[in-house]
């Protein structure tokens, strides 16, 4: 198996389940109480994903612990609580979104535990972008001090998250595309995340990452 | 009657914990197989939502409700995702019972 699909694999579930703790952790003290009980609901999905895809790794033949809340190797910026409302919704759309569109390459994947996981986690992640979605308009329309922060912690996000899926010439990828693993390589991944934000919120402008020198393709960061 | 069906009729008494109605009418029962040979039911079921807080309560359920069988003694459980659960796997008369309830469906 790819060493590059059991890093992607591993780290999905990592940083879903670390998402997970983070949505859960706004589920009081969101602004709306619709939105906390989005939080709240989002929480669960995103910790029932990342518990159903740990298995894939043990089919591949990998042995991973999903036990407790803080397995496991999430990206530094949903490592610990989200400091404000514009992170969580940053989070929304920049970690949920580049998550969600690589679960997305994988719908029709040659690893038929994968594929059949990514049909009902994307099927569960719509009700995500919609929440996102309706926010990023919300903060845009209010604009101020609150949509600058959105795109200060959205820049911020991007400059991490973007590498997680890795260099676009990744020779583990290359590979893991051409044996139909995935049906898209990482650069299409940022660049649908991008058309999406960049339509959605206004003044934002999402580089693709250029210096990779330190990237850790296990930790992928 | 045959074990299958008689295995088919002890899943309509399992019922999801949240709302009463039974694994079979919410449709969370994909397949259902007795393997003779071995006394076991073998069970592919799927859930609503992958964080649903009860499918190991609802699993624990169906295994005690499949081994009070006389002719079980193994219960195999697979969960899936494929077929994914949508509302169209209610049956009419989970749909009925839940309008009762005041749930839309």
């Amino acid at each position: 198996m790819s060493a590059t699909m059991i890093s992607l694999i591993g780290s999905l579930a990592d940083n879903k389940c670390a998402l997970g703790r983070r949505y859960g952790e706004w589920a009081v003290s969101a602004p709306t109480i619709e939105s906390a009980v989005a939080a709240a609901a989002m929480a669960q999905d995103e910790l029932g994903h990342a518990r159903s895809t740990y298995p894939v790794l043990a089919k591949l033949g990998v042995e991973r612990s999903d036990d407790g809340l803080d397995a496991g190797h999430p990206l530094g910026v949903i490592s610990s609580e989200l400091p404000d409302w514009a992170s969580f919704i940053a989070a929304n759309l920049v970690v949920d979104g580049v998550l969600t569109t690589f679960v997305a390459s994988t719908r029709d994947s040659s690893i038929e535990p994968l594929a059949q996981r990514a049909r009902k986690i994307l099927q569960e992640e719509g009700a995500h972008k919609v929440h996102a979605g309706a926010w990023a308009r919300r903060m845009g329309q209010v604009g101020g001090s609150d949509l600058e922060l959105l795109v200060q912690r959205i820049d911020e996000m991007w400059a991490s998250v973007a590498r997680w899926p890795g260099p676009d010439d990744h020779p583990g990828y290359r590979e893991a595309m051409e044996a139909g693993m995935v049906a898209y390589g990482p650069a299409e991944i940022r660049g649908q995340v991008r058309g999406w934000l960049t339509q959605l919120v206004p003044g934002i402008s999402l580089d693709e990452p250029t210096d990779w020198s330190d990237w850790d393709d296990q930790l992928r960061r | 009657m045959t074990v299958e069906a008689r295995l088919w009729e002890a899943l309509r008494h399992v019922e999801d914990p949240e709302i009463p109605v039974s694994v079979v009418g919410m449709g969370l029962i994909v397949s259902l197989a007795y393997v003779e040979s071995e006394r076991r039911a073998d069970l592919r079921i799927t859930f609503t939502a992958m964080g649903c807080p009860a499918m190991e309560f609802i699993q624990d359920d169906i295994r005690d409700a499949l081994l009070a069988d006389p002719d079980v003694d193994g219960v195999d459980i697979e969960v899936v995702w494929d077929p994914v659960w949508t509302k169209d796997r209610l049956r009419d008369d989970a749909r009925t019972r839940m309008r009762e309830l005041g749930i839309a469906v």
